[in-house]
């Protein structure tokens, strides 16, 4: 069985992690804007402005680090904006998010044009190199697979880990989720629900803004147009599938990583009778079907979507 | 009526370019109402979804924008593929009774803009002046004040996911139709989500969309022609519609607020 063995490759589970990297930022970012109450539909363009703000810093001379640095930044200025559109002024979040992505997108694609006019094939950087730590070889299967990553993708697991210490164990944490359930509260307690959630979206779009980052200057050493390619509305389904709980937003992330890996795969293995376009389709009928399936008991921040004004009742 | 009428807008966004994935069909009113048909279909799912197990149907039309753009791409290479299309992934032309006709001599007018004008009429008349107009704009208003007072909620929002469908529908149908004559992946694919700043820019009003649209539609041929003749790049077309986009969105806090000057102190 071809279609098992391919389970036991190390490179099988390195490509899984590789892939699900992005998501992992992704669907952190998402949760945390989502867990103060606000649904970042900007998501998408985010991605795309931090691929191409980060690439575009390291390609004119910044350092790498410097580079997601500026990623994030770009990142958490557009969350700010959705912030003063929904959060400030109380507009929907729908509409807002959209009006982001576009603006992200097209912002970013038309600066990298005005960077360069003519160019046929892209410009390329140095990218993040893979860590080698040899150290964690001795563990079967995963080990090497963990070894190959970059810096970026451990990155990605401290985040993990993070979010869900702030959001669990700290007072931060505990006003962040409360103000994405009862805002009201919060404000009867004497905090701001505007400071609060425009804190969220700032910091939540940062870390959208690195996961595009992550493509540019670790998956690839370049950017091209259409390479987020909807995975910023797969990171909105993930953060439904992983009731908004960071822990399980890495294992829904990986999941995903590993389906996408196998598929990729399956796909050499079929060896084109079926056609490729299914194989492309998979990550959202699998993110649809995610959706459906938790439907009936996915727990919403209750105040999800409604702006708070206040002294409006 | 915000809510039924942005959704409608992204009706556009899933369907836009999906909605033509019929074989070039014999005569104008059966290649509308195809289209009409793949377009209400597109969004059944996202509406059901809605309606039954309350997932956010603009997560889901978002996703499926992807899956039907595929599903075009799979039948351009595979059995829709023209043979003589020298291996370009396009179909066959639509045969010349199923074109739309051209208003003008030696003009690319076609007659989608007479169908698109009798939509726009259709769509005002059935907001304001029936029953189901009347329901659309309670649930988009007050979805539970809606069910309170009688009104069959998921109903109505199937009803309007699949008319937005089916217009989005005849908004692809125009385009191959009407315009290009064979269908190919590439069909503008920004065409959904302009229909969302359409919509925005009209406040919602079925009438206004007519000049907002063709406001729109000059960005668009302008940023052509800048292109062209200047060479900047085409995004820029995008970038206006997106920052138009979100000052009307600004702009409609206004119909909700007054601003009020008082002097301090």
């Amino acid at each position: 069985m071809e279609a098992l063995d391919i389970l036991w490759q190390a490179n099988f589970w390195a490509a899984a992690i590789r892939i699900a990297t992005p998501f992992i930022f992704g669907v952190l970012g998402a949760l945390i804007c989502e867990r103060a109450g606000v649904l970042n539909l900007g998501i998408e363009g985010i991605f795309v402005a931090g691929a191409v703000s980060g690439w575009l810093a390291v390609y004119l001379g910044a350092g790498l680090w410097t580079g997601v640095g500026v990623a994030a930044m770009v990142g958490a200025c557009l969350g700010l904006m959705h912030g003063c559109f929904t959060v400030v002024l109380g507009l929907s979040q729908h509409v807002t998010g959209i009006g982001i992505t576009l603006f992200a997108t097209s912002a970013s694609y038309f600066g990298y044009r005005v960077a360069f006019p003519t160019v046929t094939s892209p410009p390329r950087i140095e990218a993040f190199q893979p860590l080698n730590l040899d150290a964690l070889s001795i563990i079967p299967v995963i080990g090497p697979a963990l070894a190959q990553q970059t810096a970026l993708t451990w990155l990605a697991f401290l985040c993990v880990a993070m979010t869900g210490l702030v959001l669990y164990r700290t007072p931060l944490g505990l006003a962040i989720r409360a103000v994405g359930d009862n805002p009201a509260s919060v404000d009867a307690q004497g905090l701001s629900v505007t400071g609060l959630r425009m804190g969220a979206l700032a910091v939540g779009s940062a870390l959208m803004a690195v996961g595009g980052a992550f493509l540019t200057m670790s998956a690839f050493n370049a950017f091209f147009f259409g390479m987020i390619n909807g995975r910023g509305w797969v990171c909105i389904a993930l953060t439904v599938f992983a009731s908004w709980r960071p822990g399980k937003a890495l294992i829904g992330a990986l999941l995903f990583g590993a389906f996408d890996a196998y598929q990729v795969r399956l796909q050499t293995l079929a060896g084109g009778i079926v056609p490729s376009q299914i194989f492309l389709m998979m990550p959202f009928i699998l993110s649809i079907i995610a959706l459906i399936l938790v439907a009936r008991r996915a727990d919403y921040p209750r105040a999800l979507m409604k702006p708070f004004i206040k002294g409006e009742r | 009526m915000r809510a039924s009428f942005t959704r409608g807008a992204l009706a556009a966004t899933a369907v836009g370019t999906g909605l033509i994935t019929l074989p070039p069909i014999l005569m104008i009113p059966l290649v509308c109402l195809a289209g009409a048909a793949a377009g209400a279909l597109a969004l059944l799912g996202p509406a059901l979804l809605k309606a039954k197990l309350s997932v956010d149907e603009v997560v889901t039309t978002l996703l499926l924008n992807f899956i039907i753009l595929l599903f075009v791409q799979m039948m351009l290479e595979g059995p829709m593929k023209d043979p003589m299309g020298m291996g370009w992934p396009q179909t066959q032309p639509i045969i010349d009774e199923g074109v739309l006709p051209r208003l003008v001599a030696q003009m690319r007018l076609h007659a989608g803009i007479v169908i698109a004008l009798v939509a726009a009429l259709f769509v005002h008349v059935l907001m304001t002046r029936t029953v189901v107009g009347f329901e659309m704009r309670a649930v988009g208003g007050n979805a539970s004040a809606a069910r309170f007072s009688g009104i069959p909620v998921t109903a109505t929002l199937v009803k309007t996911a699949l008319l937005s469908g089916a217009l989005a529908g005849l908004a692809g149908v125009s385009e191959v139709a009407g315009l290009k004559g064979y269908l190919t992946s590439d069909l503008s694919p920004g065409f959904g989500y302009s229909g969302i700043v359409v919509a925005m820019l009209a406040a919602l009003n079925p009438l206004a969309v007519v000049p907002s649209a063709i406001f729109i539609a000059g960005v668009f041929v302008g940023a052509d022609t800048m292109s062209r003749t200047l060479g900047i790049s085409n995004y820029f077309a995008d970038l206006v519609v997106a920052l138009a986009l979100l000052c009307v969105l600004i702009g409609s806090l206004f119909t909700r607020y007054r601003l009020r000057f008082v002097r301090a102190g």
